[in-house]
């Protein structure tokens, strides 16, 4: 480059030799070219490059450009390949969650626990539930199964409720239930006592039962351990209606207190009571205080039924703090197989939901397969 | 045939229209391709790429220059494929003469028809030019191919390149003036009435 020209004097050089300059700017620009040599100079060899530029031969194109329908068709339909395939892909990943999830919440569930009740004696349930009072730290899925685990000794012996029970027959009935209506982290010592006398008296019921000491109606025959599932089928039927409640994670913060009084009072601590009934055995039953705020709710609500129970085997004395909350079985039954029926319909919307999504990601998979092996 | 009435048909769906319209264009294309790549077989993938995409897009265009509308995709598969040869420099391959060197001059490439030596000093002057060509900054490689190797006017390259028309004008003094001095170093391959000094 001439040092002497500056960027905007090639810029006019340029401009003139496209004829881009206006008139006037080309007449000023002709004076310098007759003024200045070395300016016309610089304008002439711009000009042969420019014409040796524009002299270059046209290049022709090497083969012919046209455009196929079939390859332009093949590349639209190939368009919706990966759209098949992430469909599928989704299906797939769902599918798989909901197969897991069902399958760890069927593993974690009640359904699980069930058998364990049904294949093991009272007493030894009892036993086992005694040690998992005393555990200083109880995780939620030792929880769930403890309370319901007492739903069958609900349920078996509200029957007693609705037929009145003469003082000769008032045999108590298992008394299991009280066990686990107590939270978890009552008192280990007042804890295992109770428990104690409860499963002998569970003991002492079902050595009458056998013995033919008196009428066992099929509520009592429930609670004790027979090889029969009757039980475990009723109890199915609860824990699936028990099973969507979450408060039963919140025991641990409450705390029941055992105060041996000889008569119940409604007061606000939870207290045991020795009943003075006819039965030569001493049962001593555990009610809840049913204003104790830290208590779940699920368990609130058990309170009151516990002492409905303890009405059938002394009516003098329970009928007095129960406030009147028998449940009526024939509608707990009712429930339950109502709660069965809901829980089978879930199972066979689950199944149905999985089905169609595994159909979906095979028929997607096997769609973005043909799609690509087509636009080949 | 109207190119307009030919344009109106492919965006129907006629690809014989449009076919015709690529026989018309593909030579400009590719040249324009080759001058801005330098490298015969990335200029047809470039040519290639160009019509399958005026295809694809051809309802986006709204009328106008469709040659201009052209050189706009073909100038962007260019500059794309510039832009892969910086990313994965390569060497292209050259052919072997007898003694097994590589021929440097691209003669063999010629038609046979013409002259030996009027073959090899054509081929050798084009070679220069692709040359400095080359050696020139994009954007000005670009203007100076739009204007001087396509002949397109100020105007027409600042829509083309959607540049105003004062960088056109800059860019082009400055690429001419680059290219003079490129030039100056192959003075013996000019000839005698283009000689610059």
């Amino acid at each position: 480059m001439n040092n002497q020209f500056t960027p905007h004097d090639y810029e006019l050089i340029s401009a003139y030799l496209d004829n881009q300059l206006s008139t006037k700017e080309r007449e000023q620009f002709e004076l310098r070219l007759k003024a200045e040599p070395a300016l016309h100079k610089e304008l002439l060899e711009i000009s042969t490059t420019r014409t040796l530029l524009r002299n270059l031969p046209k290049l022709k194109a090497p083969r012919n450009y046209y455009i196929k329908l079939e390859p332009a068709r093949a590349k639209s339909r190939l368009r919706l390949a990966p759209v098949f395939g992430i469909i599928s892909a989704v299906a797939s990943i769902i599918l798989i969650l909901l197969i897991f999830g069902s399958t760890l919440f069927s593993d974690a569930g009640p359904v699980a626990m069930a058998p364990v009740a049904q294949s093991s004696p009272v007493p030894q349930t009892l036993q086992n539930e005694s040690g998992r009072s005393t555990s200083k730290v109880i995780t939620p899925t030792q929880q769930a199964p403890a309370v319901m685990m007492s739903a069958p000794a609900e349920t078996t012996s509200s029957p007693s409720t609705s037929t009145p029970v003469t003082g000769e027959t008032a045999v108590p009935t298992p008394t299991t239930i009280y066990l686990y209506v107590q939270p978890p982290s009552a008192t280990p010592e007042s804890g295992i006592a109770a428990e104690n006398s409860e499963s002998a008296a569970a003991e002492q019921v079902c050595d009458v039962y056998g013995g033919g000491g008196g009428p066992a109606t099929s509520s009592d025959l429930a609670n004790c351990p027979t090889p029969t599932g009757e039980a475990q089928l009723f109890l199915q039927g609860i824990l699936s209606n028990i099973t969507p409640t979450p408060t039963l994670t919140a025991t641990p913060t409450s705390t029941v207190t055992l105060t041996p009084t000889p008569t119940l009072t409604p007061t606000e601590t939870p207290t045991l009571t020795e009943t003075p009934t006819p039965n030569p055995t001493s049962t001593a039953t555990v009610s809840p205080n049913p204003i104790a705020t830290e208590t779940p709710e699920a368990a609130l609500k058990l309170a009151p039924e516990v002492g409905a129970q303890s009405a059938t085997q002394a009516p003098s004395t329970v009928l007095e703090g129960s406030g009147g909350n028998e449940a009526p079985s024939d509608q707990n039954q009712t429930e339950a197989t109502r709660s069965g029926s809901n829980f089978e319909f879930l199972n066979y919307l689950l199944l149905t939901v999985e089905i169609s999504l595994a159909v979906i990601a095979v028929i997607a998979g096997i769609v973005a397969i043909i799609i690509r092996f087509w636009a080949r | 045939v109207d190119e307009i009435a030919l344009i109106q048909a492919a965006k129907a769906g006629d690809i014989d229209s449009f076919n015709r319209l690529v026989l018309a264009y593909q030579d400009m294309v590719y040249s324009h391709a080759y001058r801005m790549i330098g490298e015969q077989d990335s200029a047809d993938d470039a040519t290639q790429n160009t019509f399958i995409s005026a295809y694809n897009h051809l309802k986006s265009f709204r009328g106008g220059s469709f040659k201009a509308w052209l050189l706009r995709i073909v100038t962007n598969a260019c500059y794309d494929e510039l832009r892969r040869r910086k990313r994965r420099p390569t060497v292209p391959l050259e052919p072997l003469d007898d003694s097994g060197e590589e021929v440097e001059s691209a003669s063999w490439m010629e038609d046979p028809a013409d002259p030996p030596e009027t073959r090899v000093e054509r081929k050798e002057l084009q070679k220069a030019i692709q040359h400095c060509l080359d050696n020139l900054p994009d954007d000005f490689r670009l203007a100076v191919v739009m204007v001087d190797v396509q002949g397109m006017d100020y105007m027409e390259a600042a829509d083309t390149m959607g540049k105003p028309i004062g960088t056109i004008k800059s860019r082009l003094a400055r690429a001419r003036l680059r290219l003079r001095d490129c030039l100056n170093t192959f003075a013996e391959l000019l000839p005698s009435g283009f000689r610059l000094e």
